[in-house]
C-alpha cells in the first residue's frame, strides 16, 4: 500500500453563490506525479487554491493523515504544500535572488543560499540573471523562477497550475522535462494542473479528468491517454 | 499540438528511481539526464530572448550628481546668510518626508496622498514637548517621530483593506479633514493663527553665538538626520523585513502564500513611512519656532508625493533628487522674475514669481520624459518592466 501524500473527499469550493467544486475526490500517493485534465472553468485553478485553503470550501482534505482544510495558508506552507500559481506570480520587480529568498522566508535555518545553489544547478538560466529583474525575464525563465522559488520552502508537495500556459511547445518541453528531473532526483510529490495534456500525461503517473468541478474520469496516466474519450477531449486525436 | 518531428523528443518516463530524497540530492553533483533531454533544454534555450540587462551601480551622471550634491552640502552653508542656511536647511530636511511617501508608495505599493498630516503632526507634537513640557529636543523630535509613526499605523489600517486608487481617496480624505480639526485643537497647534515654539535648540558656545553659528549647528544635525535616516531606509529595504515588503508591493498574495504576514508588513511599513514625515516635521520646529495648520493644506501633501514620484519611488537618491529639482525650480523661478530691464520679456518672466510655476511645468515635462523618475535615469536602476 502506497503512503498517500494528499487525499481529498467531498471537496466543495463556491465563490459567492457559484459552486465551483462540488464533491471533487482524488490522491496523491508520495513521490508520485499527478496530474488534473480539464477544460476551461472545470475548476482546475480552484482545486488548487481550496488546497491552500485560498478560497471557501467544505470537505476533507488529508495532508499526511492530517486535516487541513482549516489550516491558514501560510501554515500549509509551513507543512510542506508550494503553490505555483497560474501566471506564474513571480515578483517583477524583485531580483532574481530576491524572489528567491522569498520562497524560503519561513526558513530561519542556514542552508537557503545552499538551496539556491542547488535549484541554480536545475535551472542555470536563473543563474545567469541572478541581479536581473524577475519581470525581465521571458516567460519560460519566470515560470522558472516561479518553479524554484516554491521549491525554496522545501516542499513535499508541490502544486503546479498551469505551467505551460502561455509558453512555446519547445519551452515547455524542456520545462517538464525538469520537473521529471526533480520528481526523479528529489522525490518531490507533484499535483499539476494541465490542460496540455500530452506533455502531462507523459509526465504523469496517475491523471484525474475532471469537468463542471466533478471527477469524470481518472486512471493511470498511461491508460489515460490511450483512452478514446481523453483523446477526443484533450489530445486532439 | 506536439508531434513526432521534434528534434529531441521527450523520454518516455521510465521506472523511477524514488529513493532520492534532498539529502541525497545534496549529494550528488548537477543532475543530467542524459542525452535528449539535455539537448532539448538547449534547443529550448535559443527559443529564450537575448538577455535584458538591468543596470546597476552608478552611471556617470550619478557621480555628477553625488559631485553637486557634495559641493551642496559645503557652500550652502559657508554662502549663506542665517535667514537663508534656516531656509535652506528646511528644504533639505523635507528629503525625509519624501521618503516616507517613497518608503509607503515605491516600496510598500501603498500609495499616500497625506502625508503632509504625518509632518504636522510631528511638527506639534515636537513643539509641544520642547516648549510647553519642557522636554530636551532630542526627547522632543523623537517623540515627534513616534507619535507621527503611531497615527500612521492607525491610518495605515485602511491600507490592510484597499489598494491603489481607493487607498490614496482614503488618505488625501486623512489630509483635507486635517486642517479643520487642527482648528480645533488649540492647546496643541496654537489654533488658526498657530503657535510660536518657546525653546531654541543651542549650539555649545564653542560653536560661536552668531545667528549664523547657530544655524549652522542646526544645519549640521539636520544633515546628520538626513543622512543617517538615507542609510537606515537603504539598509531596511535591503533587509529580510524589507525585501517582503517590495513582495508585498508586487504580489500580496503570492507574499502571503510564502508566508509573509500582511497586516504587519503593511502596518509596519506605513508607521515607519509616517514617522520619517514626523521625523521632518520635528526638525522644521528646530529650524524654525514657529508652527501652523496654514503650512500644512492638502496640497502640500500632494506636493510631497509628486515630488517623490517625480525623484523616483523604489529608490533612495530618488528621494533626494526629487526634493533638489523643487528647490532648484523654486530657485530659478525667483531668479527668473527678479531679471528687469527687458521690458515685456521682464514681465513675462515676473509669471515664475509664484515658486510653484516651474515646478509644477517640471512635473508636467519630466513625468512624460522619466517616467519611472529621475532617479531611474541618472542612478540608473532601471525598475521598468519590458513586458
Amino acid at each position: 500500500m502506497t503512503e498517500m501524500m494528499l487525499k481529498v473527499e467531498d471537496l466543495h469550493a463556491r465563490y459567492g453563490a457559484v459552486e465551483v467544486l462540488r464533491g471533487l475526490g482524488f490522491e496523491v500517493p508520495d513521490r508520485s506525479v499527478v496530474v488534473i485534465l480539464g477544460a476551461n472553468g472545470a475548476g482546475k485553478t480552484t482545486t488548487l487554491r481550496a488546497l491552500c485553503n485560498m478560497c471557501t470550501t467544505s470537505g476533507s482534505i488529508l495532508l499526511e493523515g492530517e486535516d487541513i482544510s482549516r489550516a491558514k495558508t501560510a501554515d500549509i506552507v509551513r507543512r510542506g504544500v508550494a503553490h505555483v500559481p497560474q501566471g506564474r506570480g513571480t515578483f517583477p520587480e524583485l531580483s532574481v535572488m530576491d524572489n528567491l529568498r522569498i520562497g524560503a522566508y519561513i526558513r530561519r535555518d542556514k542552508e537557503v543560499n545552499a538551496d539556491i545553489g542547488r535549484w541554480f544547478e536545475i535551472f542555470p538560466r536563473l543563474e545567469e540573471r541572478r541581479d536581473q529583474l524577475a519581470g525581465s525575464l521571458s516567460g519560460g525563465e519566470q515560470q522558472m523562477l516561479a518553479v524554484a522559488r516554491a521549491l525554496m520552502c522545501r516542499p513535499r508537495l508541490l502544486l503546479l497550475d498551469e505551467p505551460s500556459l502561455g509558453l512555446a511547445p519547445l519551452i515547455i518541453e524542456d520545462l517538464f522535462e525538469r520537473f521529471i528531473q526533480l520528481n526523479k532526483e528529489t522525490g518531490l510529490t507533484m499535483l499539476l494542473v494541465e490542460q496540455n495534456a500530452n506533455l502531462a500525461l507523459d509526465m504523469a503517473d496517475y491523471a484525474y479528468v475532471i469537468e463542471s468541478g466533478e471527477i469524470a474520469l481518472h486512471g493511470p496516466a498511461d491508460q489515460l491517454k490511450n483512452d478514446p474519450a481523453v483523446q477526443e477531449a484533450y489530445l486532439g486525436a | 499540438m506536439i508531434d513526432d518531428d521534434w528534434p529531441t523528443p521527450m523520454p518516455r518516463r521510465g521506472d523511477v528511481d524514488r529513493s532520492g530524497d534532498y539529502a541525497v540530492f545534496a549529494a550528488s553533483p548537477a543532475p543530467q539526464t542524459p542525452g535528449g533531454a539535455h539537448q532539448a533544454s538547449a534547443t529550448g534555450s535559443q527559443m529564450l530572448e537575448a538577455p535584458r540587462r538591468t543596470r546597476r551601480g552608478t552611471s556617470p551622471l550619478g557621480w555628477v550628481g553625488a559631485g553637486l550634491l557634495a559641493v551642496w552640502l559645503v557652500a550652502m552653508p559657508l554662502t549663506s546668510t542665517a535667514t537663508q542656511l534656516a531656509q535652506n536647511t528646511q528644504a533639505m530636511v523635507m528629503v525625509l518626508a519624501v521618503l516616507g511617501v517613497n518608503l509607503a508608495t515605491g516600496y510598500g505599493g501603498m500609495i499616500s496622498l497625506g502625508h503632509g498630516v504625518f509632518v504636522a503632526v510631528g511638527s506639534f507634537a515636537t513643539a509641544y514637548a520642547a516648549a510647553d513640557m519642557g522636554l530636551p529636543w532630542a526627547v522632543s523630535i523623537l517623540a515627534g517621530a513616534v507619535l507621527a509613526g503611531t497615527l500612521g499605523a492607525v491610518v495605515g489600517l485602511p491600507a490592510l483593506r484597499i489598494k491603489g486608487i481607493y487607498l490614496a481617496l482614503v488618505t488625501l480624505g486623512l489630509a483635507i479633514v486635517f486642517q479643520p480639526l487642527s482648528k480645533r485643537f488649540t492647546a496643541f497647534t496654537g489654533g488658526v493663527s498657530g503657535r510660536t515654539v518657546d525653546a531654541e535648540m543651542i549650539a555649545p558656545t564653542w560653536f560661536g553665538t552668531s545667528r549664523w553659528s547657530e544655524g549652522l549647528y542646526r544645519y549640521l544635525i539636520c544633515v546628520a538626520v538626513v543622512v543617517m535616516a538615507l542609510w537606515l531606509v537603504q539598509q531596511l529595504v535591503d533587509s529580510r523585513p524589507g525585501r517582503a515588503m517590495r513582495a508585498v508591493r508586487d504580489d500580496d498574495t503570492a507574499a502571503a502564500v510564502y508566508g509573509v504576514n500582511l497586516t504587519t508588513n503593511r502596518l509596519a511599513t506605513f508607521a515607519a513611512s509616517a514617522a520619517l514625515a514626523g521625523l521632518a516635521g520635528a526638525l522644521q520646529v528646530v529650524l524654525v519656532p514657529f508652527a501652523s495648520q496654514e503650512s500644512f493644506p492638502p496640497q502640500e501633501s500632494l506636493v510631497l508625493y509628486a515630488t517623490a514620484v517625480l525623484g523616483g519611488l523604489g529608490s533612495i537618491w530618488g528621494s533626494v533628487l526629487g526634493v533638489a529639482i523643487r528647490e532648484a525650480a523654486a530657485a530659478a523661478g525667483s531668479g527668473l522674475a527678479s531679471i528687469d530691464g527687458l521690458g515685456a520679456i521682464s514681465e513675462l518672466f515676473d509669471l515664475f514669481d509664484d515658486e510653484r510655476l516651474l515646478f509644477g511645468a517640471a512635473l508636467i515635462v519630466l513625468t512624460f520624459v522619466f517616467p519611472r523618475g529621475l532617479a531611474s535615469a541618472i542612478v540608473g536602476r532601471a525598475r521598468r518592466r519590458d513586458a
